[in-house]
């Protein structure tokens, strides 16, 4: 704990240290002109690194093409002046809008597709440009490029004879580029962009606008990579199509970021401060043969990324290189505590052992068994506390979902009231899950509608669905893994209110269901057992009018389900709605009022666990007719 | 009427090359996931070998087929197992996180690559010596030779490629991969093996369609840039991830380069093909043939 506080320290105290080492360096570091050129060049790029990382590294949607708007910005600060005398501020950022809407064009075609279309998209619109550059030499001067028309010493026209100027204002720039990137990351916006940058089917069952939230990032990054761009153009007092728009300029400024350390506040600071400085002096001061510098270039980019895949910062992570020995020890004590305490062993065994483990049954012990649990559970099954039930919440109208020749869900109608336990049931393949998508939204029905309080909610996306207040879980748990378990309730609490009021929504929840110990662990590093039930705390931080819960007893003990269970029990008897697709009986017996049966995708049953248990068809789908018959026998 | 004769020819001829060596990078793709932006450079590389043998020794281009093929082969292996296969392997990274840093390693890849042919060779453009130089005339529609032969050449590589997937164990072992990574391992699939010869096929169809390209044109270091946008825009028109999409993609690519060169600007040829790309991307991301399925 000593040394994670004392590197808490050592990182809060690394801002100001690094912008007072920069204030001073003019004075006692950089004095030659060529120097200061370099790193005034490397704040450049250090702006348009930081701005590229909000969207590719944040929102992990990568972009090679971030020179379209860096290109944008410095063809646009430099034609407006030279041609139109546009003042060169207002120039500039006319550069931002003209990115921004760029941006906002190209998200809005790629962002709605996978992640992999906006790279290929990005990189290729970058290179389209800098053909459409070169091809129209009378706007953009062609491939002989564009100059800044030289005007001495014109602070009103941003150029500036003392290039200390351009060296202040850049470590400005990067100054202020840092805090929007900060506040971003720290905002909902920042949330939601990590959320869904892990996982985005999770993320819009969450609640989160993934597209809105993409196209906003993508919008703020481009507008600031224009300015950054436009501060080159003033800089070097010279754009072509090359530096602009160019492969080495669209590949750079994402490089930077990912040999820094993609998706962190420090890492396209890092990666810029080494890098540019390496390739310029490579290029620059020695005079080695072309190609030479950039091939050493590339050589450290393979070295870094084989060193550590997310970039340099994560070397200091805390499941980094350097600090991994030191975790390692410290998760086989925690281990040993936690297994002393409550974990059963097994608890800890991987979701694939528990998916694959349960497959592979010996049918004829399982029907035997179950027909056993049956009986007992039915005839051990108290009456239920009649509670009285309000209105309808959930109601389903001849829903039907179609795979090509499959019918995963026929024509299904039921209803849900409000403070009901419902429970879901049937054999594998019998579209309980997809039926669940079906009302969260994930999967739009082929006929029918669903309504919830009486608004339509079918053919509405998840994200939105959601937000009516469907809180969810997944078959396999699907947690944000790279954010911690208070983070993973902050994003699903975010899409419904204020920053401050989702924190302490989530506080709330952490503490209801008793995870406040593990809060600020990633949920990779927790038991199934707690995974679920973060999942669970996920969908609560909704405020959900109806919980979704999708096999949450697969994999788990005895103790895990017990605990869980009673869980489940305590949030229906405070009136949440809850509806369960459940393979484990006892849960069914234990829990729910009334069940629904299906096979085939067809509702085959519907009522009272133990009368729908006894009936023949519900237990023939369940086991099949041989083994029925076997069981006869007997 | 002829020069739209002309386009079209010309345009199916060359197309034909870029369906082969986007075949290539779309096959690395549905298997791997990893986006190859060093896949051009591979195409470079094939056309460097073929141009300088020519020039040294006077021989045709095409002997160098079979030795590029088989040095891109070994080359992708060992690209595979001792850079890119690192980052799957490293314990506790997610695979999100894998697969980008994957891309950045493929993108330094290429940065050496072209950098390391500027460096032996430097920028000037190099052409193999002239080579099936016969012309044919059909009613106003002129063909070269080495285009045709270019053209049979990637059909014939093609066609063995796709008999491959369809037909031998390599191929079902491929396939199954792609449908499911899991449980190809479960029932004793080594995805590993998978990944590394998809990834060696892949640099070989790039270049091997590189051999055939120098027999008709010019090289030079940065040559790959230009053909991996030809490629992305190639792979996404046939569908991320299908082969047979890949192939006839290229042809479509082929046309709409060629007549964007000759009704609007030689030098704009890409921007026809961007154009295009958007248009595919707004109305019909999965691709011209909708199908899934890798072959």
């Amino acid at each position: 704990m000593n040394s994670a506080g004392g590197l808490q320290q050592l990182r809060r105290a690394a801002a100001p240290v690094v912008v007072l080492v920069a204030l001073t360096l003019p004075f006692w570091g950089v004095q030659s002109g060529a120097s200061r050129d370099i790193v005034i060049d490397t704040f450049i790029f250090m702006m348009a690194t930081i701005a590229w990382n909000i969207i590719g590294g944040f929102g992990g949607q990568v972009s090679f093409g971030h020179s379209i708007f860096f290109g944008v910005g410095a063809y646009c600060t430099v034609l407006l002046f030279a041609h139109q005398a546009i003042n060169t501020y207002l120039a500039l950022l006319l550069g931002c809008v003209v990115a921004a809407a760029t941006g906002a064009a190209l998200g809005a075609i790629t962002l709605r597709l996978h992640g992999i279309y906006f790279s290929l998209a990005s990189f290729s619109l970058t290179l389209t440009l800098a053909l459409l550059a070169t091809h129209f030499v009378s706007v953009t001067g062609g491939s002989i490029g564009e100059s800044v028309p030289f005007l001495h010493n014109a602070p009103a026209q941003f150029q500036f004879e003392n290039r200390l100027w351009y060296y202040y204002l850049g470590l400005g720039g990067v100054v202020v580029f840092a805090l929007v990137a900060w506040w971003v990351y720290r905002s909902r916006l920042g949330f939601f962009l990590r959320a869904l940058r892990d996982d985005e089917p999770a993320a819009r069952a969450c609640g989160v606008p993934v597209r809105f939230a993409k196209i906003i990032a993508l919008v703020l990054s481009a507008a600031l990579t224009a300015v950054a761009g436009g501060f080159y153009v003033q800089s070097v007092g010279f754009i072509d199509p090359d530096s602009a728009f160019g492969q080495t300029t669209a590949v750079q400024i994402a490089l930077l970021s990912f040999v820094g350390g993609v998706g962190t506040l420090w890492g396209p600071v890092v990666g810029a401060a080494i890098f540019i400085p390496l390739q310029q002096t490579l290029g620059g001061t020695f005079d080695i043969s072309p190609g030479l510098n950039l091939i050493i270039y590339g050589a450290l980019v393979l070295l870094v990324i084989s060193i550590e895949p997310r970039g340099l910062v994560y070397l200091f992570a805390s499941d980094g290189r350097l600090r991994r020995q030191f975790i390692r020890r410290k998760t086989i004590r925690n281990l040993g505590d936690a297994r002393d305490v409550t974990v059963a062993p097994d608890a800890t065994r991987s979701v694939a052992d528990d998916t694959t483990g349960k497959a592979v049954e010996d049918s004829e012990t399982f029907a035997a068994d179950t027909v056993d649990d049956i009986q007992r559970l039915a005839a051990s099954a108290q009456a239920q506390p009649a509670r009285a039930l309000g209105p309808t919440l959930l109601s389903l109208h001849e829903v039907s979902v179609q795979f090509g020749g499959l019918r995963a869900v026929d024509a299904v109608s039921l209803e849900v009231a409000t403070g009901e336990l419902f429970g879901i049931i049937g054999p594998n393949g019998a579209g309980k899950t997809t039926l669940f998508n079906t009302i969260a939204g994930a999967q739009g029905p082929t006929a029918g509608h669903i309504t919830l309080s009486g608004q339509r909610i079918s053919r509405r996306p998840p994200e939105r669905v959601a937000r009516r207040g469907v809180g969810r879980t997944f078959q396999n748990v699907r947690l944000f893994p790279r954010m911690t378990v208070r983070e993973n309730l902050i994003v699903a609490a975010a899409t419904g209110a204020g920053l401050a009021e989702a924190r302490r929504r989530a506080a709330e929840i952490l503490d209801l269901l008793e995870l406040g110990e593990v809060a600020d662990r990633r949920p990779r590093e927790l038991p199934l057992a707690t995974q679920k039930l973060t999942e669970i705390g996920r969908a609560l931080a909704l405020r959900p009018n109806l919980l979704l819960l999708d096999e949450m007893m697969s994999g788990l003990n005895e103790v895990e389900m017990g605990r869980l269970l009673q869980a489940i029990k305590r949030l229906n008897d405070n009136g949440l709605t809850i509806v369960v697709i459940e393979h484990v009986l006892r849960v069914i017996f234990d829990l729910t009022t009334r069940v629904a049966v299906l096979d085939h995708g067809a509702l085959i049953a519907q009522g009272a666990p133990d009368d729908v248990m006894s009936q023949q068809h519900v237990v023939e789908a369940y086991l099949g007719k041989r083994a029925v018959k076997a069981l006869d026998h007997d | 009427m002829t020069v739209f004769l002309q386009v079209l020819v010309t345009g199916v001829l060359l197309g034909g090359l870029y369906g082969l060596f986007s075949s290539g990078l779309t096959l690395v793709f549905g298997i791997t996931r990893v986006v190859n932006f060093a896949h051009g450079d591979f195409v470079t590389l094939g056309m460097y070998a073929a141009a300088v043998f020519s020039i040294d020794t006077h021989g045709s281009p095409l002997w160098m087929l079979v030795p590029v093929a088989i040095v891109m082969l070994v080359l992708g292996f060992l690209l595979y197992r001792l850079v890119l296969d690192r980052t799957i392997s490293r314990p506790g990274l997610v695979a999100e996180d894998a697969q980008t840093s994957q891309m950045v390693l493929t993108l330094a890849i290429s940065i050496l690559i072209a950098n390391g042919l500027l460096l032996a060779y430097g920028p000037e453009s190099k052409s193999a010596r002239p080579t099936l130089t016969a012309t044919y005339h059909l009613g106003g529609v002129v063909i070269t030779q080495s285009r045709l032969v270019a053209f049979v050449l990637a059909c014939v590589t093609f066609a063995g490629l796709y008999l491959v997937l369809d037909r031998s164990r390599f191929g079902k072992a491929v396939r199954a991969t792609v449908d499911d990574r899991e449980m190809a391992m479960i029932v004793g699939i080594s995805t590993r093996s998978i990944y590394t010869w998809t990834f060696g096929v892949g640099i070989m169809l790039a270049g091997v369609t590189g051999v055939v390209f120098a027999t008709f044109y010019p090289v030079t270091p940065a040559t790959g840039q230009s053909f991996l946008i030809t490629a992305f825009v190639t792979v996404v028109l046939g569908g991320l991830g299908s082969v047979s999409g890949a192939f006839v993609a290229g042809l479509v690519v082929g046309v709409i380069q060629q007549a964007t060169a000759t009704y609007l600007s030689l030098d704009l040829q890409n921007v026809g093909i961007f154009a295009l790309f958007v248009l595919v991307l707004l109305l019909r991301p999965q691709g011209l043939l909708a199908r899934r399925a890798l072959v």
